[in-house]
C-alpha cells in the first residue's frame, strides 16, 4: 500500500535562493537541502548577481521586489548567463501584469506569497523533469559551495 | 396646472424614501456580515500561519493587518450607518487597537503601560520582549499537566531599566510610566505574593541578558530571604549591566527571575542534542548530588519515545552510600536485583527526557534544561537555555538517501502544525480518556473533533482523515506545537494501528518505519519556530486581534468600551446589528417597506421571519410556508425543529418550587420594557440565518452562515435560562453542552449560559448540526424539570443522541 516516493531518484540540483527576507531564505534552504539539493542563499540581489557570474545554477528562486536589482533583472541576467537555468519568481505583490511579464522574460514559474513548501517543491520537481527531458545534467557531486 | 401636479407628487413622496431607507439599512447589515466574515477568515489565516504551513514574509503580516483593519473599520462604520451613529465610541476603540498594532509592527516592544514585575502565571508568548524567552518557556511549561516549574515572577526589561537608572528619571518615567518607587513596590508586592515574609521561604534570584539566546551573566543567587529580594535584584542587575557592557554589549535588555527555591536533593541537566556531534540522534541527561558536583552520572538516550537508554556512566559509590531515594546501593529492589549506585531510576531519566523534548518543541530549538529533584520526589525545571551552534546545522549526508528509499504510507492533507515525530500508530475515538493514550504515540482519528484536545498533551503527533487547518483542535495543536496534519485522504486505511511511522507534518508525508536521519535533522529549519522573529511578531499582533472577551450580550461590559480586540469589535457590531434589525420597525416608524412575516409551519413555536435578501421566495405571501423558504440554514434548522421524534417529549409537570425559583429572572424579563422582549425572529438571507428564540423561559440564539464559501461557514449557538431550581438548570446546561460537544462545537459554559461555535467544517456537517439544533430546541422544552438526577440527564442524552446524533461506529478506536 506504499506510495511511490517522489524523492526517489532525485538528483542533486544546484539552487540559488534570493530574498531580502531571511526567514524565506532559511526555510526554503532547509527544505531543499533536506531532499538533497545544494543550496546557496542571498538576501541582496547584487551579491547574488555576482555569484551568478562565478557559478552555474540549475535553479534560481528569486523574490520580485528587492532593493538594487529586482527579480526581473535577476531573471534576465540568469538566463543570459545560462539559458538552461530555470528561474522561479516568488512575490508578495502578485498581479496579472507581473506574472505575465515574468513569463515573458523566461520565468519557469511564478509563485505568490505566502506559499506552501509543497508548492515550491512541486515546482522544483517539474524543473527536474524538464531538465532531464532536455538532457540537462546536474553538476557533479561535491561541487556546491 | 403645475400646482395640481405638485400636490399629487407631494402625496406620493413619503412612501419612496421609506423603501430606499429600508434597502439602505439592509445593505448596511449585509455589509456588516460580509466584512465580519472576511475579518474572521483573515484572523484564522493569521493564526494558521503560526503552524508553519505557509512560508510567509513580513509583507504578508503587514498586509494582513492592513486589510483586517479595513474590514473592522467597515464593520464599525456600517453599524453606525445602520443605527444612526449610536456607537461612535467604537471608532475610538478601533483607533486604540490599530495604534497598538502599528506600534508592534514598528518594533516597539512597549504597547501597554508595561508592568515592572509579572508573575509566571500571567506570562504568555506575546510578552517575550518584556520577559525573555526563558521566562516564557517556564511559564508555558507550568501550564502543562505533569510538568513542575517553581513558581515565581519576573522583573521585566522595563522594571530593570528603571532600577538601573541608566537614563534620567524623568525620561524613563515618560517612556515607561514608571518611577523607581513604582518598581520597588511592584517587586515587594510580587515577593510577598510568592513567599509571605513570615513563611521564611528562601528564594532564588537570577538575572538574564536577553538576546539570540538568554545568557546568565552573573551567578544565580540562592537562599535569598524575602526581605532581601529587592536589594539582591538591584545588586545583580548592576553587576550584570557591568558584565554585558564589558563584553561590548551595553544596553542589552536584562530581566530578573525570582523563584521559589527548589531545595534539590539531586540536580542536573538534559541536553536535547548530544552536542559532541557524534550522536546527534541522542539526548544527554546528567545527575549529581548538589554537595558533590564533581560526581556526576551521565545517560545517553534516544530522542524518540520511549526514550530508550543506550548508555549510562554511573559513578561507583560505596555500598552503604545514602542515595536520594532513601536506599543504598546494596539494597535489593523489587525485581530481586541490587539497586546499584545510579542516582536516578530509568523511569526518572526517561521522564526528564520527555520533559526536555517538550521544551525543545515549545522553543523550536535544541536546549539545555536544568532540573532539580525535591525531597518529596517532585522533579522541577529550573532553567532552560537554547543550545548554541546548532542553528546552522546541515542535514546529514544520509538524510536524502533515507528519504528516497523510505516507503510513503500517505501524503496530502493540510499542515496544521509542522514538525517531525515518530512512533507507534494508535487509532483514537473521541471519547478516549487521555490517560489511556500511550505517551509519544502517533494519534490517528477520523475527524478533528475538539474533544481530542486533551489527548494532544501526550501525543507525538496527530493525524486525521477529515478536518482542516482551522478549527479548535487545530488551534490547540498549534498552541502545543504538536505536529499535526488534518484531512489526509484514506488515512484510516493506509495507516493502520500498531504500525511504526515517521510523520513530517510540514511536508504532509507519513513514512513507514522510524526514520532516524529525519528525526535527527528534526523538522529542519524549514519550519517556523517560536524563536523566529516573524513567529513572535505574529503572536504579539494576534494578542490584540483574535481573543474574544465579549461573549455575553447581557453583560454590563458588552459595549464599545469593553472591546479589547478586533474580534471583540466585530462581534459587538454583529450582535448590535442583529438587534437593530430585529427592532427596525419600532425604531423607524413609517418604514412601511419593512415587514416581518409569521411563518406558516407545523412547529411547536411561532417564528417570524425578516428577509434580508434571498431568504424567502419573492412571490411568497404574507405567511410563507416551508416551500417558500429559500434560506438554507433556516430550512435545515426547521427540519430539525419539526422532527416528530423531537416533539414526542411532553412538558414535564412543574412543581411549585420550580415555578417560584424561576420567578426572579423571568419576572424581570416579563416586567421589562417591550424592547427587551423579542419574539421568535429569524433574520434570514439565502446563506445566512440569525434566529433568536424564546421557548418557554429559555432564550437561545442561532447565528449561521451556510453558503458557497466554506471558509466562512459557521454556526454560533447561545443558550441561557430555564424555569427550575439552579441544580436542574445546571443539568440542562450540561446536557446542551454535551450535545454541542458531540457535534464538534467548541463549547464554553458559565453557569447556565452555554455558548458553542462550529466553523470550517464540510457543508453537510454544518447542515446536520443545524438540524440537530432544531431538534434540540424542541426536545428540551422544559426538560429542566425532568432532569432531577444526573442519571436522568445521561439517559436523556442517550435518547437524543440515538435519534439525532449519528455516531459513526467506525470512529471507535482501538484503545
Amino acid at each position: 500500500m506504499a506510495e511511490q516516493n517522489p524523492a526517489a531518484g532525485r538528483t542533486r540540483l544546484r539552487t540559488m535562493i534570493i530574498d531580502d527576507e531571511p526567514i524565506v531564505c532559511k526555510r526554503l534552504k532547509s527544505a531543499l537541502q533536506k531532499v538533497g539539493y545544494a543550496v546557496e542563499t542571498f538576501t541582496d540581489s547584487t551579491s547574488a548577481l555576482g555569484r551568478l557570474k562565478e557559478a552555474t545554477f540549475d535553479i534560481v528562486i528569486t523574490d520580485l521586489k528587492m532593493e538594487g536589482a529586482d527579480g526581473l533583472q535577476v531573471l534576465m541576467r540568469a538566463k543570459e548567463l545560462s539559458p538552461r537555468t530555470r528561474v522561479i519568481v516568488i512575490t508578495g505583490f502578485a498581479t496579472m501584469e507581473t506574472a505575465r511579464e515574468s513569463f515573458h522574460k523566461g520565468a519557469f514559474d511564478f509563485v505568490a506569497k505566502p506559499f506552501k513548501l509543497g508548492d515550491i517543491l512541486e515546482c522544483v520537481r517539474r524543473i527536474e523533469e524538464d531538465l532531464r527531458r532536455v538532457g540537462g545534467s546536474p553538476p557533479p557531486q561535491g561541487s556546491a559551495v | 396646472m403645475w400646482q395640481r401636479f405638485s400636490r399629487s407628487s407631494q402625496r406620493s413622496a413619503p412612501a419612496a424614501p421609506a423603501v430606499w431607507r429600508i434597502q439602505s439599512l439592509f445593505n448596511n447589515f449585509r455589509r456588516i456580515l460580509d466584512h465580519n466574515n472576511a475579518a474572521l477568515e483573515l484572523m484564522a489565516a493569521m493564526e494558521r500561519a503560526l503552524g508553519g504551513e505557509y512560508i510567509f514574509d513580513r509583507t504578508f503580516i503587514e498586509d494582513s493587518v492592513r486589510i483586517l483593519s479595513s474590514c473592522v473599520h467597515h464593520v464599525a462604520y456600517n453599524l453606525n450607518a445602520l443605527t444612526g451613529n449610536t456607537h461612535v465610541a467604537l471608532y475610538d476603540r478601533f483607533q486604540e487597537i490599530r495604534a497598538k498594532l502599528d506600534q508592534i509592527l514598528a518594533g516597539d516592544p512597549i504597547t501597554d503601560p508595561a508592568p515592572a514585575a509579572v508573575r509566571l502565571a500571567d506570562i504568555g508568548w506575546e510578552m517575550e520582549p518584556l520577559v525573555g524567552l526563558q521566562a516564557v518557556c517556564l511559564a508555558e511549561l507550568r501550564r502543562r499537566p505533569g510538568a513542575s516549574v517553581a513558581d515565581g515572577f519576573v522583573v521585566t526589561t522595563t522594571g530593570s531599566r528603571v532600577l538601573l537608572g541608566s537614563m534620567p528619571a524623568e525620561d524613563v518615567a515618560l517612556q515607561t510610566g514608571l518611577r523607581q518607587t513604582d518598581v520597588h513596590e511592584a517587586i515587594r508586592k510580587a515577593t510577598n505574593a510568592l513567599a509571605p515574609a513570615d513563611a521564611g521561604q528562601p528564594l532564588t534570584v537570577a538575572v538574564l541578558a536577553l538576546g539570540e539566546t538568554d545568557e546568565v551573566p552573573v551567578p544565580e543567587q540562592e537562599g535569598v530571604p524575602t526581605r532581601e529580594v529587592l536589594q539582591t535584584v538591584s545588586r545583580v542587575l548592576a553587576e550584570a549591566a557591568v558584565q554585558v557592557a564589558g563584553r561590548g554589549l551595553p544596553g542589552t535588555p536584562l530581566v530578573v527571575l525570582v523563584q521559589e527555591a527548589v531545595a534539590a536533593v539531586l540536580d542536573g541537566t538534559v541536553h536535547t542534542r548530544e552536542v559532541t556531534g557524534q550522536r546527534p540522534d541522542l539526548l544527554r541527561v546528567t545527575a549529581r548530588l548538589p554537595q558533590m558536583p564533581e560526581s556526576e552520572d551521565l545517560y545517553l538516550l534516544r530522542r524518540a519515545h520511549p526514550f530508550d537508554i543506550l548508555t549510562s556512566q554511573v559513578v561507583a559509590r560505596p555500598f552503604d552510600f545514602q542515595l536520594p531515594d532513601g536506599k543504598q546501593p546494596h539494597h535489593v529492589v523489587s525485581n530481586g536485583l541490587l539497586r546499584g549506585s545510579a542516582l536516578l531510576t530509568p523511569a526518572a531519566v526517561q521522564m526528564l527526557a520527555e520533559m526536555a523534548l517538550t521544551l525543545e518543541r515549545m522553543l523550536g530549538a535544541p536546549c539545555v534544561m536544568h532540573w532539580g529533584l525535591r525531597p518529596d520526589g517532585t522533579c522541577m525545571v529550573r532553567r532552560v537555555l537554547t543550545l548554541n551552534g546548532l542553528a546552522g546545522e546541515e542535514p546529514a549526508p544520509d538524510l536524502a538517501e533515507a528519504l528516497q528509499q523510505a516507503a510513503v504510507r500517505c501524503r496530502g492533507g493540510q499542515t496544521v502544525q509542522s514538525g517531525v515525530a515518530a512512533g507507534r500508530v494508535v487509532h483514537v475515538a473521541e471519547d478516549l480518556s487521555p490517560e489511556k493514550f500511550p505517551a509519544g504515540a502517533i494519534a490517528v482519528a477520523r475527524t478533528a473533533s475538539p474533544r481530542l484536545g486533551p489527548l494532544l498533551l501526550r501525543a507525538g503527533a496527530i493525524l486525521t482523515q477529515i478536518g482542516t487547518a482551522a478549527g479548535h483542535l487545530a488551534t490547540v495543536a498549534r498552541e502545543l506545537r504538536v505536529p499535526a496534519v488534518f484531512g489526509i485522504p484514506d488515512l484510516i486505511r493506509r495507516v493502520p494501528p500498531d504500525m511504526n511511522v515517521t510523520v513530517d507534518a510540514g511536508e504532509t508525508v507519513v513514512y513507514e518505519g522510524i526514520l532516524a536521519p529525519l528525526l535527527r535533522y528534526g523538522a529542519a529549519r524549514a519550519d517556523l519556530y517560536p524563536t523566529d522573529p516573524e513567529y513572535r511578531l505574529l503572536r504579539r499582533l494576534l494578542r490584540f486581534i483574535q481573543p474574544l472577551r465579549l461573549v455575553d450580550p447581557e453583560a454590563s461590559d458588552f459595549s464599545p468600551h469593553g472591546c479589547r480586540t478586533y474580534h471583540d469589535i466585530i462581534h459587538f457590531c454583529h450582535e448590535r446589528a442583529v438587534n437593530e434589525l430585529a427592532h427596525l420597525h419600532r425604531r423607524h416608524p413609517g418604514s412601511s417597506g419593512l415587514h416581518t412575516r409569521r411563518l406558516r409551519i407545523d412547529a411547536p413555536i411561532q417564528i417570524s421571519v425578516l428577509d434580508i435578501g434571498g431568504g424567502i421566495a419573492a412571490d411568497a405571501g404574507a405567511a410563507p410556508g416551508m416551500s417558500d423558504i429559500r434560506s438554507e440554514p433556516l430550512v435545515a434548522f426547521l427540519e430539525g425543529l419539526r422532527r416528530p421524534e423531537a416533539l414526542g417529549n411532553a412538558p414535564a409537570a412543574l412543581r411549585l418550587r420550580d415555578i417560584l425559583s424561576g420567578m426572579p429572572r423571568t419576572l424581570a424579563v416579563l416586567n421589562a420594557p417591550p424592547d427587551a422582549m423579542r419574539g421568535n425572529l429569524a433574520i434570514a438571507g439565502r446563506d445566512y440565518l440569525n434566529l433568536s428564540l424564546r421557548l418557554g423561559y429559555h432564550f437561545s440564539v442561532v447565528d449561521a452562515y451556510l453558503g458557497p464559501d466554506p471558509p466562512r461557514s459557521h454556526i454560533y449557538f447561545r443558550f441561557v435560562g430555564g424555569l427550575a431550581e439552579a441544580e436542574l438548570r445546571a443539568r440542562r446546561a450540561h446536557f446542551i453542552r454535551d450535545v454541542l460537544a458531540s457535534l464538534d462545537f467548541n463549547v464554553s459554559q458559565k453557569g447556565d449560559l452555554v455558548v458553542g461555535r462550529l466553523k470550517l467544517v464540510a457543508p453537510e456537517s454544518l447542515r446536520s448540526a443545524l438540524i440537530a439544533l432544531g431538534a434540540l430546541t424542541t426536545f428540551t422544552r422544559q426538560l429542566d424539570t425532568a432532569m432531577r438526577t444526573d442519571s436522568h440527564q445521561r439517559e436523556l442524552f442517550r435518547v437524543f443522541a440515538e435519534v439525532f446524533l449519528r455516531v459513526d461506529p467506525s470512529n471507535q478506536g482501538d484503545v
